[in-house]
């Protein structure tokens, strides 16, 4: 009676299943655009970036486009400006939500910039989603390199049944690095691999050379700068998306801002030294940020900014409410 | 029906009669001293103490935010330094411009509020800060100039309406700037932004040609495509004076631009941006005399959270 009861219950609430999505799913079709499709996709707009010509990459008609979290039509922007584009991009892709990524690097009136890209790939193969985030050599001192390191190849090799993860531990591995930042104090969530390593606009950020002028000269390796409490100033990681989880590769790609309050500046590491903050007022950075994900731990990391207003929001974000 | 729609009314209006009761309008002074107020309140991380609406927006550098947040925890203990305050109690709008401090770092700062019944609604700061993209002179000095402050002449006085319709001539004057002059300027304007003369300096526009109209005539503000959301938050007639603030769209879609008598100047040394702008300007009859104020670097494109 009991057995009978249960699956009467089980087919009243599965039958609207026909006719509904999953909550938060645009569709309940999975988008059908599989690896190859996404990252051919992704291929066509880098081409078409290069070339300044927006009509070469293939375009939805509702194609929503973001530069530095500022909606603007296709066309402006690095549209206007580029000179080149890089040919060795990191990509990642989630054919299961249609979304694929590129990390590397680009040139703007010959100047090096570095550029994520997220895109969303419509069933019918066109881009209706285009986030991007450049990172400019300004007057700010942002962690800036010189377009050679080059791309660990550890992102384009797909994990073994034992290494791999679902989708939501994938996620959940990539949210707690960004709690781990928050607030750094010593405090860390995230698990590492030992060896972790973490490029930042092209430059590694975990490994000092003879001429480091970022955290690394502080502390090497992703587990011990957070122990350090190095990231102290990032008062919240706001907005945070994963909009894509390559579950394949072990990969997420998640965006947010790091808000700068700088109520203070200066503060202590965990070892009690004294560090300044480079900027005594408020400021954020929009970021890209990739992970790689190896036994539930962080094995690389890839990750785009550039400073905007403190505080400002994403137009993604808005999707949300 | 008629009846009813009146009792509806009637019952709104008996709701709201105790805050429209305990607030009075806010003249010219009750607006200025209220944005000393707040410049006092910010540099004790004090916001509580001032009159607040029920509801008030908040921005910083084009942004919104919560008060209490970024600039209210990072102001310094030195009071900003005010180089200059207009009200217009016609709009329930006040200016205060000067140096302010984060930490210990001077800036260049304005303070927008807005509380025509002598509540605070809105709130905006405009702060350049040293390390943002742009020239940054020493704020420590800043200075409006006097001038500013003067009466017009008589017979150069025009309405709120003219000088507002004089402003926006200057700003389409500069926006796409190809040499045409939609607006007048007296012989010894000066623009000055962020404590620098951009007309009467060594660098930027001031290296192509020296005064206001000269520039505009070279087309020297060339890489600007775009003014938009433009507002006139306070006018005074009698001074000749209109606060413009505005987003100019600077897209960098060429590393150079060709001034009307065919130089070639590059624009290599900077990338694609907007910022924000509030500018003081003086008006003597139609021609525009002086500007001064603070611009501050935003993302390309960024829309404004003031639009009206």
């Amino acid at each position: 009676m009991m057995r009978i009861a249960v699956a009467a219950l089980c087919c009243a609430l599965a039958a609207p299943a026909a006719v509904a999505q999953a909550y938060g799913e645009r569709s309940a079709l999975p988008p059908g655009c599989e690896r190859a499709c996404l990252e051919k996709a992704a291929g066509a707009y880098v081409d078409a970036l290069r070339q300044r010509n927006p009509s070469a990459a293939p375009f939805a008609q509702d194609i929503r486009f973001t530069e530095n979290s500022v909606e603007m039509p296709v066309g402006e922007g690095l549209w206007a400006t580029a000179t080149d584009v890089a040919r060795d991009g990191m990509m990642a892709s989630d054919p299961d939500t249609g979304n694929v990524a590129w990390f590397g690097h680009a040139w703007e009136h010959g100047k090096l910039l570095f550029l994520a890209i997220r895109l969303h790939i419509d069933a019918r193969g066109k881009i209706d989603e285009a986030e991007t985030v450049l990172a400019r050599k300004g007057t700010m001192p942002l962690i800036f390199g010189t377009g050679k390191e080059p791309h660990n190849p550890i992102w384009k090799q797909a994990l073994t049944p034992e290494q791999s993860r679902p989708r939501a531990r994938l996620k959940a591995v990539a949210d707690s690095y960004f709690n781990t930042v928050e607030y750094n104090d010593g405090q860390v969530f995230a698990h590492f691999k030992p060896d972790c390593s973490r490029l930042e606009n092209g430059i590694s950020t975990t490994a000092a050379t003879a001429n480091s002028n970022n955290s690394a000269s502080v502390a090497e390796g992703c587990e011990a700068q957070f122990k350090l409490g190095i990231y102290r100033i990032n008062k919240q990681l706001r907005e945070r998306r994963f909009p894509l989880i390559d579950v394949e590769r072990g990969i997420v790609v998640g965006t947010t801002f790091f808000d700068h309050a700088n109520y203070f500046d200066e503060y202590k590491l965990t070892d009690g030294r004294t560090m300044k903050t480079l900027l005594k007022w408020p400021n954020a950075l929009s970021i890209m940020e990739a992970f790689k994900i190896v036994d539930g731990q962080i094995q690389t990391i890839e990750a785009i900014f550039d400073y905007v207003p403190y505080g400002m929001h994403s137009p993604w974000a808005e999707e949300k409410k | 029906m008629r009846p009813l729609l009146s009792m509806a009314a009637l019952a709104a209006a008996t709701l709201a009669l105790p805050a429209a009761a305990s607030a009075a309008p806010c003249d010219e002074a009750c607006l200025l001293d209220l944005a000393d107020q707040t410049m006092t309140a910010l540099a004790k991380q004090e916001w509580r103490s001032l009159p607040w609406a029920e509801t008030v927006g908040y921005s910083e550098n084009g942004v919104r935010l919560m008060i209490g947040d970024a600039f209210w925890g990072s102001a310094g203990k030195t009071p900003g330094k005010k180089a200059f305050a207009a009200a217009d109690a016609s709009t329930g709008n006040a200016v205060w411009i000067g140096t302010m401090y984060d930490h210990d770092a001077p800036a260049f700062g304005a303070l927008r509020i807005k509380a025509p019944q002598g509540q605070i609604e809105e709130i905006e700061f405009i702060v350049m800060r040293r390390g943002l993209p742009g020239g940054f002179g020493d704020p420590t000095a800043f200075a409006i100039d006097k001038r500013k402050a003067r009466l017009v002449a008589t017979a150069e006085r025009r309405s709120r309406d003219r000088l507002v319709d004089v402003a926006n001539a200057y700003l389409g004057t500069k926006q796409r700037n190809n040499g045409t002059l939609l607006a007048q300027f007296a012989p010894d304007c000066e623009f000055r932004e962020n404590g620098l003369s951009l007309t009467h300096g060594t660098t930027g526009p001031a290296a192509l040609a020296k005064g206001c109209e000269a520039q505009l005539k070279l087309g020297a503000y060339r890489p600007i495509e775009r003014i938009r959301d433009r507002r006139f938050p306070v006018v005074d007639e009698a001074s000749g004076l209109v606060v413009a603030i505005s987003l100019q769209d600077m897209p960098q879609r060429d590393t150079s631009f060709t001034t009307t008598d065919g130089r070639t100047v590059s624009t290599a040394d900077t990338y694609p941006m907007s910022r924000i702008a509030i500018e003081l300007l003086r008006i003597e009859g139609d021609k525009v005399a002086r500007s001064e104020g603070v611009s501050v670097m935003q993302p390309l494109n960024m829309p404004s959270v003031w639009k009206e």
